[in-house]
């Protein structure tokens, strides 16, 4: 497996860079960020989930991916992590899930699964969502970890906004975004 | 526990294949759609589209994960089924019967009877 960060915060730059890691027949696990944007599922109504005025007049890009999923909204606070492996039918939301919730235990947070939606919850709260895209016999699994986000930008942007927060406020000893990123290449398991 | 049709044919990527006269009908099976969990969305490529055996003519979303529907033959789409488009949750209740998806004017037969029957399945998705 081939841990990476991207560089790049440009959402759009990211998701292309991201689609073309799975034609490489390559397993992958990547860390990145995007600017402030907002991330349509395959088949998600923007109009119905998005404040478009309000996107448009802040210069927040409103961009669609190829997973399934809810729209979400991106910016520097915000972790992304994807994996990118050769497909089977183990490899379900809940077992990438599982993965994530130990690598924040080790970080420090106590987190857990929220099985209807397969969320990552901690105090109650959406800290984490995530969706898959299955290709060519490759599994894409990516989501998203709170960690510092605008969280009233968040609300005001997303018209079905859930109960979210974000990681940083929830550990015991703070640490910056690059620490916390850190952090998960350290204790990731495959 | 799953359903398995004696009727129908197999690929490797979980979607069945029925021939009849002039066409062969395709759907995924009980095993993909039971795995797939409840389905939101189908995408189908158009009718008179044509597909080539083993790529994808459509895609699935369930639970928040977006799948290839492979063809099991080349041919052309000659008919879509409208029904699963409005209702996607069809296809969890009834996969093998009014969750069909397309149909197919095949172009080389030999690549239905290259599929898996409901026996060879079986041992196929137990290993």
């Amino acid at each position: 497996m081939y841990c990476l960060e991207s560089f790049c915060t440009d959402p759009v730059e990211n998701l292309n860079f991201e689609e073309k890691l799975c034609s490489l027949n390559t397993e992958i696990f990547m860390l990145w960020r995007n600017s402030p944007s907002i991330i349509v599922g395959r088949y998600g109504n923007i109009e119905n989930d998005v404040d478009v005025d309000f996107a448009n007049s802040n210069n927040i890009k409103i961009v669609r991916r190829n997973s399934g999923g809810g729209t979400v909204y991106h910016d520097l606070g915000n972790v992304n992590y994807s994996f990118i492996m050769k497909d089977n039918k183990n490899l379900t939301l809940e077992y990438f899930s599982r993965i994530i919730i130990k690598t924040l235990y080790k970080i420090g947070i106590n987190a857990n699964l929220e099985f209807s939606h397969n969320d990552i919850k901690a105090d109650g709260l959406k800290i984490s969502g995530s969706a898959q895209y299955h290709n060519h016999g490759v599994i894409l699994h990516h989501g998203t970890l709170l960690f510092d986000s605008d969280l009233k930008i968040m609300q005001k942007i997303l018209k079905n906004c859930g109960h979210v927060a974000n990681i940083r406020p929830m550990l015991k000893n703070d640490m910056n975004i690059n620490e916390f990123m850190k952090g998960i290449f350290e204790n990731v398991e495959f | 526990m799953l359903n398995f049709n004696n009727d129908v044919k197999y690929t490797k990527s979980n979607e069945w294949a029925k021939k009849f006269e002039n066409f062969i009908r395709v759907g995924i099976d009980d095993y993909s759609q039971s795995s797939l969990g409840d389905i939101v969305h189908v995408e189908i490529s158009e009718i008179g589209t044509h597909v080539e055996a083993g790529k994808p003519f459509g895609k699935i979303e369930a639970t928040k994960s977006v799948s290839d529907i492979n063809s099991p033959v080349s041919g052309v789409i000659t008919k879509i089924n409208n029904e699963v488009i409005e209702n996607p949750g069809i296809i969890n209740i009834a996969p093998f019967d009014e969750g069909w998806l397309i149909e197919i004017e095949p172009e080389n037969i030999s690549e239905f009877d290259a599929l898996m029957d409901s026996g060879e399945y079986k041992k196929f998705i137990s290993k």
